[in-house]
């Protein structure tokens, strides 16, 4: 009984003393992918969220208090991703959440933070988080945004009409995977092959074998990294030899290092890169992002540099609460950012336009033929 | 189109021959002390490729590094039968399940701690040089892979029934009780058997890891999955059963995907695997023991 005292004592005493060092700061909170097969862009996400926040408490904070991050790992699973946005809602602190990545995670988090009124900025794609609370946000073009970009990109600007798809079979992949079909059939085009892979899945010759069979001009990959290298090794494997283009998910210095020579000339959409110079400020996030980790930022760095700088605004402008910075980011009108100019539609989605990258002598730089 | 189906059909026999070797090991102690054990792909075919993956880049020639890694995957087999499954041969069936599956969650998380999260290439480019058969390309890799799965089966099947310590194994998998009394060192078999069981997953993990040029700490998962259904649908601790039914479980993984639909690619798998306990409940060469 007496040990039981002791022991529920101290740990009054130990949260007491919690509640009290960090009522002082304002916490943010990521919830990515920090292990699993998206790993790579929880790890970009939370180090320029990182960058964001140190740098905003060297200038002296938001009202003289400082900002913390809590950082959670969904591991890109959206049962683990309910899991954890159950944990940031329990916790009054937080002001915001800067998360999901992978749609299926944002899918399954979304009605807990809407119940709990926490904004919430996100960068998946699925259309169904268009609209869905009142408290989400989304730095990214939809699925459906994208599925036109990238539909005119293949058959306007390269020119090709006979188009392979293979996707992965998940919320991110499919809802592109349909997006696309829509988009192209409105342009008068049927897709050659369309072959669906599950996540995490290491072969892919039976995939690769179909769309072979279907001889089209293009493969277009929608998929994260880990896959996109492994189809492209083992499509160049069976003798595939045509032009590739990839989903946002290849967006990663991780798709050079998994898949080597082979992942060269791979087309794929992006916000961001490396020597990105198109918007002020951007060279200085770069050094700043390189001094600090030793290699330059990517697309999703640079949009969660982004996000956290936007939700800085928010709270310098409309004060500390969740409400404020809901607010601020439904009405702010062209938050200028290194990846452009973002303001919220009435879905709150961005405007923001895909750039075209690839991969050239290892390092990934603006495709030849853009938009 | 005959071309498509051949080239389907070596697709399906690659898969499934990565299967086969993975349920050979998996199928040996699932046979001797009815377990089956979840970590198997953990143990064998992600720790000892990435302890090769390791030793290389600590400076070990790439030889040396798989053999290295080779070694300390079957050694890791034996430390953890001695140490978690141990405890528990004698507690109920779905505590030892438990055990392994916990096993399995610790190791791929301390693989994540020690090497991070990430997939990674295998470090050494391999040569891997083809012949073409109508427009069908044949691969060096490729004939290496299932020329080893057949070798290994059919090794560890003369192992089982034409050794003393294969006497021993099977006189332990019927009845541990029974054979302690004959005089069989019971632990020993247990130990030895859980020795080549890990040392073959380990086969396929680094045979795995070259071939697709990946390795990442949650690779072993799935195959374990697969060569646990293959283990039941070949017959429950029968080799020539986990070597055919790898393969057949790779073709109709193939075949599936290429005439029906790749979304169901791995539902094909377990499809079959569904057809066989409701028709063949003891597998292709499995005898019923429960009778017994």
């Amino acid at each position: 009984m007496l040990r039981k005292m002791i022991a529920a004592a101290a740990m009054l005493l130990a949260s007491a003393s919690f509640n009290a060092a960090s009522a002082e700061d304002i916490v943010l909170a990521s919830a990515n992918p920090m292990t699993g097969n998206s790993a790579q862009f929880g790890q970009y996400k939370v180090r320029a969220i990182q960058l964001a926040i140190e740098q905003a408490n060297a200038a002296g904070g938001i009202d003289g208090r400082q900002i913390r991050l809590v950082v959670q790992d969904d591991q890109g699973n959206p049962k683990e991703a309910a899991l954890v946005a159950q944990r940031i809602v329990s916790d009054d602190s937080v002001m915001a959440v800067l998360g999901h990545w992978n749609s299926s995670s944002t899918l399954a988090a979304l009605p807990i933070y809407d119940k709990a009124n926490i904004p919430v900025v996100t960068d998946s794609i699925n259309r169904k988080i268009s609209g869905a609370s009142r408290w989400s946000f989304r730095v990214e073009p939809t699925d459906l945004q994208q599925a036109e970009q990238l539909s005119g990109y293949i058959v306007d600007t390269l020119g090709y009409k006979k188009i392979a798809v293979i996707y992965a079979n998940n919320d991110y992949g499919q809802g592109l995977a349909t997006a696309f079909a829509d988009a192209l059939s409105k342009r008068g085009i049927e897709l050659a092959a369309q072959d669906a892979y599950l996540e995490g899945a290491t072969d892919f010759t039976p995939q690769i074998s179909n769309v072979q069979q279907a001889e089209p001009e293009i493969l277009f990959i929608i998929g994260y990294y880990r896959e996109g290298a492994l189809i492209v090794q083992q499509a160049q494997r069976l003798g595939l030899e045509l032009p590739i283009l990839g989903s946002d998910g290849f967006t990663t210095q991780e798709l050079i290092k998994l898949g080597g020579a082979a992942v060269e000339g791979v087309v794929f959409p992006g916000f961001f890169f490396p020597n990105d110079e198109r918007f002020p400020g951007s060279l200085e996030f770069v050094s700043a992002y390189e001094a600090k980790y030793g290699e330059k930022p990517e697309s999703y760095g640079a949009l969660a540099y982004d996000t956290t700088n936007m939700i800085f605004a928010a709270m310098r402008e409309k004060g500390v609460s969740r409400e404020a910075i809901r607010d601020y980011l439904e009405q702010m009108d062209g938050f200028s950012g290194v990846t452009g100019s973002h303001k919220f539609n009435a879905d709150h989605d961005t405007e923001v336009r895909i750039i075209l990258l690839t991969v050239k002598d290892g390092e990934i730089v603006l495709a030849g033929k853009q938009l | 189109m005959v071309d498509y189906l051949l080239q389907q059909l070596l697709n399906g026999l690659v898969i499934g021959s990565f299967l086969a070797l993975m349920t050979v090991g998996f199928s040996m102690t699932y046979g001797v002390i009815r377990l089956a054990n979840f970590a198997h792909g953990d143990i064998g075919y992600m720790m000892g490729v990435y302890v090769a993956v390791s030793a290389y880049f600590a400076g070990v020639p790439i030889a040396l590094a798989l053999v290295v890694g080779l070694g300390f995957a079957a050694l890791l087999g034996l430390v953890v039968v001695r140490v978690a499954y141990k405890p528990v041969f004698f507690a109920p069936r779905l505590v030892m399940l438990l055990t392994t599956i916990g096993v399995s969650i610790f190791l791929e998380n301390l693989a994540m701690v020690i090497w991070g999260a990430q997939a990674r290439p295998f470090p050494v480019p391999v040569d891997n040089p083809f012949i073409k058969v109508g427009s069908v390309r044949l691969f060096l890799l490729q004939g290496v892979v299932i020329a080893v799965t057949v070798l290994l089966a059919i090794s560890m099947h003369v192992l089982v029934h034409h050794t003393r310590l294969g006497k021993s194994m099977r006189a332990t998998a019927e009845d541990m009780e029974t054979a302690k009394i004959m005089g069989i060192n019971v632990n020993r078999v247990v130990y030895g058997t859980f020795l080549l069981g890990t040392f073959l997953g380990s086969v396929a993990g680094i045979l795995a890891a070259v071939y697709y040029n990946s390795i990442s700490p949650l690779m072993g998962f799935t195959p374990t999955l697969k060569a646990f259904c293959i283990a039941v649908l070949g017959g429950i601790g029968s080799l020539p059963g986990a070597l055919v039914g790898g393969v057949l479980m790779g073709i109709v993984e193939a075949l599936g995907a290429g005439y029906i639909h790749s979304g169901f690619r791995d539902g094909f798998a377990y499809l079959l695997l569904f057809v066989f306990l409701v028709f063949l409940p003891n597998g292709l060469f499995g005898k019923s023991r429960e009778r017994a």
